[in-house]
Parts: structure tokens; C-alpha cells; sequence
């Protein structure tokens, strides 16, 4: 009598384990499909954002680096025939400004209304490289390496923003 | 009777780092604002005028942001425009950066998000 109640009891414990058990699994599996919808929608909105925003006007970032390292490469034109003066370093400043407006114009602008976050960090990159573009261009001491410098500049800038545009895919 | 608010001038040549020709950078322009007491000049003045030193080639965006925003903000482009004028005193041409600046101040307001 004794072992058959001891039967019972353990065959009800299963029951209530295996019950258990199930209903955890069930919201497991529940908080599995939650997480995974809700990355799937975080990333949709990544890839429509990057086809319908991004790349119709990638060709307008690239053309804004080839520009610029147009720019930095007629400097160094400049600096190494002796061509350079106080009017060249304005010419020089003036023409890279026009580049960055209009880059911010027809890209940054766009980026904006849909991700403030990113748009600000590329106004703030391109920003940071014309802060140092001017500064070294209307130092007195201004020499050739400093214009190896904007070079090295320039390219962290350049990945940094390239980084930016397509970090959504890792 | 109402008071007649006068005419002020801000120079800049007062807030530039020893030896710098060029005015950049966020912190630069916010710490110039405060120095200058540009709102309440703003707030106290028919007409403002900033001179800039003759010496001076470039004042980025990056500055004029945060140096004007306040009473880019308050103001408006047109009273902007009305209230505020620079004198440059080389041969540094400030109207792109600022038009740049103005534009960026005003588009913050009209952020979707």
C-alpha cells in the first residue's frame, strides 16, 4: 500500500514536472520567434533604408572623395612649384567649403529625416576634416608633411565613413 | 516710453586663440557664445554687428553653429539677417559659412525624427 501511494505520488510529480517543462518550452520557443521577428523587422528596415536612401546616392559619396583628393593632390601641386600664397590657401579653403555644402546638400540632408543619428556623425566627420584642413592651411607654419597629414586625414575620415554606411550588414 | 536699444559690435578678435587665423570647431564656438554674451547682446540691441580681424581666413560652420544658434533659433533666417551684420576686415569672405550655418541651425528644427 505504502509503495503504491509512493507510485502515485511520483507519477503525479512527473506529471507536474513534464507540464512544467512543456510550458517552459512553449515560452521559450515563444520568446525565441519574438526576439528573432523583431530582429528580422530592425534589420528589414536597415536594408530598405540602405537600397532606397544609400545606394541611389552612393555614387555621390564616392565622387565627394575623389573630389576632395583632387583638391589635397593640387595643394600638393601648389606647395611643391612654389605657387603657394596667402590668395591660394583662400582659393584652396573656399573650393573644399563648396564641396562639403554640397555634399551635405545632396547626401546628408537626405540621410537626415530618417536617421538623425547617422547623419550627424558623417556632418561631424566631414566637419572635424574642413576644421583640419583650415587650421593647417592658415598656420604659419604650414610645410609639405602637413599636407601629408590632411591626406592621413582624409582617408581615416573616408573609412570611418564608409564604416558608418555599411556597419548595418554585420 | 519705450527704450531705445542701441547698436553693439562684438569683435572677435577679442575671443581668438594667440596666433590663430581661423575660427573651428564646436567647443571654440560654444565657449565664444558664453564669453560673448551674444543672447543677451542679442536681447539688449537694435543691431549687432560682428567684426572680424583682418587676420582671420576662415570661420568654419562647425563654429558659427554653435556660436549663432541661439539666436538663430529665436530669431529666425529673416530677422536673423536684419538684426545681425559681420564686417570683415580682410579679405575673408564670411557669406558661405554663414548662410551654411544658418541653414544647418534652421534644418535641426524640421528633423522628422
Amino acid at each position: 500500500m505504502l509503495l503504491y501511494k509512493f507510485y502515485c505520488s511520483l507519477d503525479v510529480f512527473a506529471t507536474v514536472a513534464s507540464i512544467i517543462i512543456a510550458a517552459f518550452a512553449v515560452l521559450q520557443f515563444t520568446y525565441l520567434v519574438f526576439i528573432q521577428a523583431k530582429k528580422e523587422k530592425k534589420r528589414n528596415k536597415k536594408e530598405w533604408f540602405h537600397r532606397l536612401v544609400i545606394e541611389p546616392k552612393i555614387e555621390e559619396v564616392y565622387e565627394f572623395f575623389e573630389k576632395s583628393e583632387s583638391e589635397f593632390e593640387d595643394l600638393k601641386n601648389l606647395f611643391n612649384n612654389g605657387d603657394f600664397s596667402l590668395q591660394s590657401s583662400l582659393n584652396k579653403a573656399e573650393k573644399f567649403k563648396v564641396l562639403i555644402y554640397k555634399f551635405r546638400r545632396s547626401f546628408v540632408d537626405l540621410v537626415d529625416p530618417i536617421d538623425n543619428d547617422l547623419a550627424v556623425k558623417i556632418q561631424g566627420l566631414v566637419d572635424d576634416l574642413l576644421d583640419f584642413y583650415t587650421e593647417k592651411l592658415f598656420s604659419d607654419s604650414f610645410k609639405l608633411t602637413d599636407v601629408k597629414l590632411i591626406y592621413n586625414k582624409f582617408y581615416r575620415v573616408q573609412s570611418q565613413i564608409i564604416y558608418l554606411l555599411y556597419r548595418w550588414k554585420n | 516710453m519705450e527704450m531705445i536699444k542701441g547698436f553693439i559690435m562684438i569683435d572677435l578678435g577679442d575671443f581668438r586663440t594667440k596666433g590663430a587665423k581661423v575660427f573651428t570647431g564646436r567647443n571654440r564656438g560654444k565657449q565664444v557664445r558664453i564669453k560673448s554674451q551674444i543672447e543677451a547682446v542679442e536681447k539688449n540691441s537694435n543691431k549687432v554687428t560682428i567684426k572680424v580681424p583682418e587676420d582671420i581666413y576662415s570661420i568654419n560652420p562647425s563654429f558659427l553653429e554653435e556660436f549663432l544658434r541661439p539666436v538663430v533659433k529665436k530669431l529666425g533666417k529673416h530677422k536673423f539677417y536684419e538684426k545681425f551684420s559681420f564686417e570683415c576686415e580682410g579679405p575673408y569672405d564670411i557669406n558661405t559659412d554663414l548662410e551654411e550655418a544658418v541653414d544647418r541651425i534652421l534644418r535641426e528644427n524640421h528633423a522628422l525624427v
